[in-house]
């Protein structure tokens, strides 16, 4: 398992190449990529802002990850979100799940991200032309 | 009395104005700490409680770097020098 939360993320190829590796069994890697979207609200966002928790952040992490590992018994999983500022178009986070078959990795995924968006302690400002505010 | 110190993140700092106090508590009971915070912020205390008084939901209590739920406040025994951060609901990804 590799989580991160740090100001750059790892390349994405050698995340997938690590998953990849992690077993003979691997079958199946889905991938989830958050981008910072250049709209919000109608209005033209020019940055977002991350923070984190620094010394919870990567434990609670690790924590959902073991958690959906164990509930769709995948093989491995890894997961890195940024913290400080981060631009348009550039990536937010990686969430990649490797298991046997598609089905328990499109699931997983899904749980997976919609967990640590919940409960990983780490915030976004958002600064667009109309002003900032923390989201 | 017991020394704490209770750090603030993200939104809830800005709408408190302060990344951090000091608080000083009569016994280490978390309703204890709760108390000082009252007098201690006025209203801007109003951001970290709901009307009937308790802890907004979705609001992160860790104490020395140990999430607690918040079903679980009344079972923390606060000790000099503890550290207890309060974050609003997480807004990652």
């Amino acid at each position: 398992m590799k989580v991160k939360v740090d100001r750059e993320l790892d390349p994405l190829p050698t995340l997938i190449e690590h998953l990849k590796h992690s077993s003979d069994e691997v079958g199946a890697i889905a991938v989830f990529v958050g981008v910072v979207r250049g709209v919000s609200d109608g209005g033209k966002v020019l940055k977002l802002s991350y923070e984190a928790h620094e010394a919870l952040a990567s434990r609670v992490l690790k924590d959902v990850i073991e958690d959906v590992k164990e509930k769709y018994g995948l093989i491995d999983a890894a997961a890195e979100h940024r913290i400080g500022d981060v631009s348009v178009g550039e990536d937010i986070m990686y969430v990649l799940v490797a298991s046997k078959h598609r089905d328990e990795a499109y699931n997983a995924l899904i749980e997976l991200v919609d967990r640590i968006k919940r409960e990983v302690p780490i915030w976004k400002k958002e600064y667009t032309e109309k002003g900032v505010k923390w989201l | 009395m017991i020394k704490v110190k209770v750090r603030f993140y993200a939104s809830l700092r800005d709408e408190i104005g302060a990344g951090e106090v000091s608080v000083h508590l009569n016994d280490g009971s978390f309703n204890s700490l709760m108390n000082s915070l009252r007098v201690l912020l006025g209203d801007r205390v109003n951001r970290l409680f709901s009307e009937g008084g308790v802890l907004r939901n979705g609001l992160i209590v860790s104490v020395n770097n140990t999430i607690i739920h918040l079903s679980k406040t009344r079972e923390v025994e606060l000790r000099e020098n503890d550290v207890v951060d309060l974050m609003p609901t997480p807004s990652g990804g």
